[in-house]
């Protein structure tokens, strides 16, 4: 694993919004066909960190960087045709449009220009939109607007729909937030097949310990805008600080 | 070009004193639309609503004022005029009022919480009906209320204020401060502040933002009828002149930026004076064009220095 | 996506039919039936932006008013006369400006081709300024834009200045208002059918996006910006040829009150859409003669009253008839159970 090519590299990072720093110093990088996690108690800083890396706003210090180049001054969506994409916490589908409608403009774009889109959908991309409905379980609701999924459904919505874009890196924000308990087992399977299977590099934020467990090949914790730990999940359970962050007090 | 220059040789070299009196009139008059854009604010920030019908209320509000002078004047010629003139704002202001509060029962009320282009048509439909109303009410003779002031000169007659216009930036700028001291420290002015920055919260902490949006417009429609009487003896009154206060007050609004009420009165003041400096510099057919561009020319500033932190307007 | 079925071709070659007729059913309401194609194609524009992209603009009387001025400037400088002579001219004395017919019709046609491009890559340049504001702002600022240029329109003695300028007077033996009809009418039919594929290629898809949640769109790589630059463009095309056929109709362009009026052609363009419906491409056609309608009527048989009649149509439409014509159409089929709504059949 170590001879990956590392595919994120986050040096240095800092970010502060008015008074309050929500991002110090954070150092960490992600190989290939890893499955990393980001864990922490609220307000520590994750979803932030997850922002800067993908361009939803400037970082003050330090530096970013993609398969070996910089992408810190780069816009959301030329970072994510590069190949690194994420999945948010309150979930963002297009309401409007049905299922298959929002996989399918979520296809790879790998150009700017305006040219590329001027023609007809690809009739294959119909297949994989499918194809990927079935594998998340929302296929029998595929015709449905997004708008009117449940909450949990619109997560896999999403889900589905980040993967019909063939990202190289995946970012997820609390993938098992608001699902339905009996069905986390099902998601686990599948974020394990999407990395094993597709091939996607996973980094993951997650609150439900057992989930990351099962999960990461790597974890890392943040507490107050730190990075205070990472290591191997076994190792990372055991340690005092990372104890001590969520369960000290506040 | 000339033109140009020689006018700004005028202000710099040759008469100075020209631009106290453009900033002073700049001020006065800036003053009065502010307390027109003021109203926009609020309902624009309270309920998300760009009332084009504004500069309608106002003239309106003038008319109502006009005929209760006119009236009293008739009924007591003795009464010093300037009692009639400050009673009138009252009259106007009750009336524009209640005039609001049954065009929100109307319309605005059915278009609150859709689309800002939905209830940008609907006031312009209310202005239209508003505007051809009063053309056929009150004909398209032009009304002006004697306010019988002096005008005041300073500096050898270099610089003139009229009397009229000093008194009606003062009146607007009691009417502001007033407006202002209610919505800060009264509760109706608090429950506006919560309906504005978040209307689920605000009706879940017990507040009844229907109510809140009514009195909003109805005060909005106050605010113009206080506004109407200055302009019935600052300006005139013509059925068609409602949409230059709209405008004005929505170029104010813009600059200021929606939901900072404070910046209004900031923005309405250096309008003023600019408009005054461009219609002398470049000529008074530049000035409306001046203004205008402001908006986009602010919008654009704005958003580039929200870009720098990738956030957009809102 | 749109499906294009034979019900839907059926539908169209009929319009198409009655429209190529009308000319001959009502040779006296020719300013009318012109009038009729310059509202279509303004409302087919606004409605690329304001239903299907999301981006509600009145930037279109921005190129309305370029393509006018612009048009009639090209006629006077194809009769080899200097702008600055021809509005120094007055009254009378514009008659002397003549030309010939062949003349007149070519200056006339490879002028709107003209006035269309040169408004493309103005509104590609304007664009990529003012489309960095988003949503309502985005809106707001074209007006001002908009409205800023009539008034700047106004202080330009080349331009005729605030007493605004004349179309070269059309020769004798020629019948401008149907040639100006045929003129609109191609102009429409080209528009509806780039419109239909345009809105059938993955780019209506990234439209569509766009207007459903934008920040979604660029999370997962769309060019955002460089489709609606794009698709402004378009809009600023046919807005300016739409333009230059009004001014042309009407003989006499007005800066403030004609070309570049935000409160007849801007307010009017929405009306027009929300009437028939927005973010369809029938809506905007069927808006636009219903509106057509509306006007001669309340102007012909309510006149003094007939800014009143509009205000109170505008507040019945926006208040009890927010999704127009097509949305009704939508209610009917829904209550009778046939086919899709348009809300599917977009799908």
């Amino acid at each position: 694993m170590s001879d990956a090519e590392v595919m994120l590299s986050v040096s240095g990072v800092s970010k502060h919004f008015g008074g309050v720093i929500a991002n110090e110093n954070i150092s960490l990088s992600v190989r290939k066909g890893e499955i990393v996690g980001l864990i922490g108690p609220n307000g520590s800083g994750k979803s932030t960190l997850f922002g800067s890396i993908c361009g939803y706003h400037p970082i003050d210090k330090g530096s970013i960087k993609y398969r070996g180049r910089e992408t810190k001054k780069m816009r959301t969506a030329e970072i994510a045709r590069l190949g690194m994409v994420r999945t948010f916490q309150q979930t963002h589908v297009y309401d409007e449009m049905d299922c298959v409608r929002n996989m399918l403009i979520s296809r790879p774009v790998r150009s700017s220009s305006v040219r590329s889109l001027l023609h007809r959908p690809n009739p294959d991309d119909l297949g994989r939109a499918e194809e990927l409905l079935e594998f998340v379980g929302l296929a029998s609701k595929r015709h449905l607007l997004a708008g009117s999924l449940s909450f949990g459904q619109q997560k896999l919505l999403e889900f589905a729909m980040a993967l019909m874009n063939e990202p190289e890196v995946l970012l997820l924000d609390e993938p098992t937030a608001g699902i339905n308990p009996t069905l986390i087992n099902g998601l686990i399977d599948r974020l394990k097949q999407a990395n094993e299977r597709f091939g996607v590099t996973l980094f993951v934020i997650e609150h439900n310990m057992r989930v990351m467990m099962n999960l990461a090949n790597e974890i890392h914790v943040l507490a107050a805008g730190r990075l205070i730990a990472s290591g191997q999940p076994k190792d990372i359970q055991n340690d005092p600080r990372v104890i001590e962050a969520y369960l000290g007090g506040h | 070009m000339d033109k140009i220059y020689a006018n700004i040789e005028l202000l710099t070299s040759f008469a100075p004193t020209i631009n106290l009196e453009l900033i002073a009139n700049g001020l006065l008059v800036g003053a009065i639309f502010g307390l027109i854009a003021y109203g926009m604010a609020l309902v624009w920030g309270v309920m998300n609503i760009i009332n084009v019908a504004q500069g309608a209320f106002v003239i309106l509000g003038g008319y109502m004022a006009f005929f209760f002078i006119e009236t009293m004047t008739g009924i007591l010629p003795d009464a010093p005029h300037i009692l009639w003139i400050v009673l009138s704002m009252a009259v106007a202001a009750v009336g524009m009022g209640l005039f609001a509060m049954i065009v929100f029962r109307l319309v605005v009320d059915k278009v609150l919480e859709r689309d800002l282009f939905v209830s940008l048509l609907a006031t312009f439909g209310i202005e239209l009906v508003m505007q051809q109303g009063m053309n056929i009410m009150f004909t398209a003779e032009e009304r002006v209320i004697d306010a019988q002031l002096q005008t005041f000169s300073f500096m050898q007659n270099m610089v003139n204020i009229p009397g009229s216009r000093a008194l009606g930036a003062v009146l607007g700028i009691a009417a502001a401060v007033l407006l202002v001291v209610l919505v800060r420290y009264s509760r109706f002015g608090r429950a506006m502040r919560a309906t504005s920055q978040n209307a689920r919260a605000a009706r879940i902490m017990g507040i009844d933002t229907r109510r809140v949006y009514e009195m909003t417009y109805a005060l909005n429609g106050a605010i113009c009828g206080v506004a109407g009487s200055i302009v019935a003896f600052v300006f005139i009154l013509h059925p068609f002149q409602g949409l230059i206060y709209t405008l004005r007050s929505f170029v104010i609004v813009i600059l200021a930026g929606v939901g900072n009420i404070a910046g209004v009165i900031f923005a309405a003041l250096s309008l003023g004076v600019y408009e005054n400096y461009s219609g002398f510099v470049l000529g008074p057919e530049f000035q409306n064009g001046m203004v205008f561009i402001i908006v986009p020319i602010a919008l654009l500033v704005r958003a580039a220095i929200m870009r720098r932190k990738r956030q957009y307007l809102k | 996506m749109v499906k294009t079925t034979a019900v839907q071709w059926l539908v169209a070659a009929i319009a198409l039919g009655v429209f190529f007729a009308a000319p001959w059913f009502l040779p006296h309401n020719m300013t009318q039936l012109v009038d009729v194609m310059v509202f279509i194609l303004i409302a087919l524009s606004w409605d690329m932006l304001g239903g299907q992209m999301g981006y509600n603009s009145f930037g279109n009387i921005l190129f309305f008013g370029v393509g006018m001025y612009l048009l009639a400037s090209i006629q006077v400088w194809a009769g080899g006369f200097t702008l600055a002579v021809y509005n120094a001219a007055e009254g009378g004395d514009l008659a002397s400006f003549t030309v010939d017919t062949p003349t007149f019709v070519a200056s006339l046609v490879v002028g709107l081709l003209v006035v269309a491009v040169l408004n493309f890559f103005l509104g590609l340049l304007v664009g990529s300024q003012l489309l960095k504001m988003r949503g309502h702002y985005f809106a707001i600022g074209t007006l001002g834009l908009g409205v800023a240029a009539g008034e700047f329109a106004s202080t330009m003695d080349i331009l005729g200045a605030g007493s605004g300028m004349n179309f070269v007077q059309p020769p004798r033996t020629l019948e401008l208002a149907p040639l100006l009809y045929f003129i609109g009418l191609a102009t429409v039919v080209v528009f509806f059918i780039l419109l239909r594929w345009l809105y059938s290629t993955r780019f209506g898809f990234v439209m569509n996006a766009i207007r459903d949640n934008e920040d979604k769109a660029e999370a997962m790589g769309l060019p955002t910006a460089q489709v609606k630059a794009f698709a402004w463009a378009i809009a600023a095309f046919f807005a300016a040829i739409a333009g230059g056929i009004y001014g042309s109709s009407k003989n006499f362009i007005d800066p403030t009150e004609v070309a570049f009026s935000g409160t007849t052609i801007g307010v009017w363009m929405l009306l027009m859409t929300l009437i028939g419906g927005k973010g369809t491409i029938w809506g905007p056609i069927i808006g636009a003669v219903v509106f057509q309608l509306f006007k001669e009527f309340f102007w012909t048989f309510l006149f003094g009253w007939q800014r009143v009649a509009l205000g109170l149509l505008i507040v019945i439409i926006v208040v009890f008839f927010p999704g127009g014509v097509m949305g009704g159409f939508d209610n009917l089929r829904r209550k009778l159970g046939i086919g899709k709504s348009t809300a599917e059949a977009r799908t």
